[in-house]
């Protein structure tokens, strides 16, 4: 009879990684493939994390929330905010009485700067005023279905991945022109349940259907062109060639279906605030890229070699926004 | 048990409690590196990061008074930290930004900046490792993510992440492992693409 050996869990091999397991295990990775590729696999993802470096915060945004932070201690001084934040303090004791500010020290204390980004270090508003808030926004809403079944071709985009864009004020966090008329023409498809098989996305320049309204694809005070058809690439590299020194500026024919409004500006949300570019893309468009839709941005930037004005581009997947091909020219 | 942490903290500690601002400043200034790069790292980007950030320093600042010394400074440091961070991905689920969180599709990794091409700017190349990472990141469950970055970005032991989480050592194991297997796999996708994508001449 033979024994079966149980192989080693992640559980173990990740044990040993971090020291915390005993000798037998490590004899058993020395001894069985196995487990060494197994935890070389873990290794690389735990090495993964710790290489990439966390880019520090300007020394004015330090200066700004230290003093947030600081203003909060006025707060609690001045019993403004009563119980502190018992969030990250997990003791079970209740709290202990809030020092007198004519301890030592600094007497004169930090006076606060800028409001706070969010304001959610003050003091909780009214009842009334959160609830007068909830219905106008409930009526805007309603108003934007209304105008939206009443108003022309309606976006054949998915109503989860912009339905709460407007509701919750998540626009204003950083607003997308194609983000928030996606917004606006998805009120009238999200309560309609499932989009008509009539509907067709209005963003189809080149496509043989007639041009869109750029009322219906543009909103607020920045227009984002509609996106182009760029091609057909075997490899990212092709399309880094095809885009190195300008973006197309005449529409061509598709034989794709054009990706929605909804997910052009959701990629285009994503890149910019993971890289820390300002604006809106400059230009936008789809490719094929071995047989894969992409969405392509280009981005004003400011060059990290020179620190000279350039353009930025970044091609992403179309289904989860994932990095693709990204350059500076 | 007897405070562990460095005898100047301990000192600043204490005069911070005692309404010293100079010694708030301090302690927060010292710790904020730290915090920051623990939201940077659970949130998947700046602007979360930096909301996730100033809720962290005012909770440290409003929770001073009951700091009792039973933990490290920096533990307890670490534990408004990841609920701060917890709380901001919460907030985020309410307002969907659905390519930040990630949604696990199978089909979506992408490749990295072509490695064989020898005039890639290698500010472009970071750029897309960035990317990779925290696209990579954001697909593990936020529980596992949690215990992934303390202990390898912050390089906790079992030990203390259990006291950051309050939760057993032995779910912190579980956990770690979990999150650096989740991790593995996407990474690994990714490359298997990026190899499809640009296949060897």
């Amino acid at each position: 009879m033979t024994d079966q050996v149980t192989p080693l869990s992640d559980e173990e091999l990740s044990a040993h990684l971090d020291g915390e397991s005993g000798p037998e295990v490590g004899e058993r990775i020395a001894a069985e493939p196995e487990a060494r590729s197994r935890m070389a696999s873990l290794a690389a993802a735990a090495r993964a994390i710790a290489a990439e470096p966390v880019t520090p915060l300007p020394p004015a945004t330090v200066d700004n929330i230290v003093a947030q932070a600081l203003a909060a201690a006025t707060e609690v001084e001045r019993g403004a905010g009563g119980a502190a934040d018992a969030k990250g303090v997990s003791d079970g004791r209740p709290p202990a009485p809030l020092p007198a500010s004519g301890g030592s020290g600094d007497e004169t204390g930090v006076a606060p700067l800028a409001p706070s980004r969010s304001g959610r270090g003050r003091a909780a508003p009214p009842a009334w005023l959160v609830a007068a808030v909830v219905l106008l926004v409930f009526a805007v809403g309603a108003g934007l279905v209304i105008a939206g079944r009443n108003g022309g071709r309606q976006d054949a985009a998915a109503p989860t991945t912009s339905k709460s864009a407007a509701s919750d004020g998540a626009a204003d966090r950083s607003p997308s022109a194609t983000g928030g008329a996606e917004s606006n023409q998805d009120q009238g498809s999200a309560s309609a349940g499932s989009p008509s098989p009539d509907e067709s996305p209005t963003l189809v320049p080149g496509h043989g259907a007639p041009a869109p309204d750029p009322s219906t694809t543009v909103t607020g005070s920045f227009a984002v062109p509609a996106p182009l058809w760029l091609g057909l690439f075997s490899t990212p590299d092709a399309l880094r060639t095809e885009l190195a020194t300008t973006f197309p500026a005449q529409p061509q024919p598709s034989p794709e279906t054009p990706p929605t409004a909804a997910s052009i500006g959701r990629c285009a949300d994503q890149v910019g605030v993971t890289l820390a570019l300002k604006g809106k893309p400059l230009h936008q468009g789809y490719a094929s890229v071995a047989g894969t839709m992409v969405l392509v941005y280009e981005f004003a930037s400011t060059s990290f070699r020179n620190k000279q004005p350039t353009t930025l581009v970044a091609a992403v997947g179309a289904a989860s926004c994932d990095p693709v091909v990204t350059f500076e020219r | 048990m007897t405070p562990t942490g460095s005898d100047e903290e301990r000192v600043r500690v204490a005069a911070a409690q005692a309404g010293d601002r100079v010694a708030v400043d301090r302690l927060l200034r010292d710790h904020q590196p730290a915090i920051h790069a623990v939201c940077r790292r659970i949130t998947g980007n700046d602007a979360d990061a930096l909301d996730a950030t100033q809720e962290a320093l005012i909770a440290v600042v409003r929770g001073l008074p009951r700091f009792d010394g039973r933990s490290r400074f920096s533990t307890w440091v670490y534990r408004i930290a990841t609920n701060a961070c917890l709380d901001e991905l919460r907030r985020r689920r309410r307002r969907p930004l659905v390519g930040l969180l990630g949604s696990h599709e199978q089909d979506g990794p992408g490749a990295l900046a072509d490695p064989a091409d020898e005039t890639a700017d290698s500010f472009a190349d970071d750029i897309g490792e960035r990317l990779a990472v925290d696209h990579a990141l954001q697909q593990v469950a936020p529980e596992f993510r949690v215990a992934v970055v303390l202990r390898d970005l912050c390089q906790l032991d079992y030990a203390e992440i259990a006291e950051v989480l309050e939760i057993p050592a032995g779910t912190v194991r579980s956990r770690i492992a979990r999150g650096r297997a989740h991790l593995a796999g996407h990474l690994r996708n990714q490359t298997e693409l990026a190899q499809r994508q640009n296949p060897s001449p």
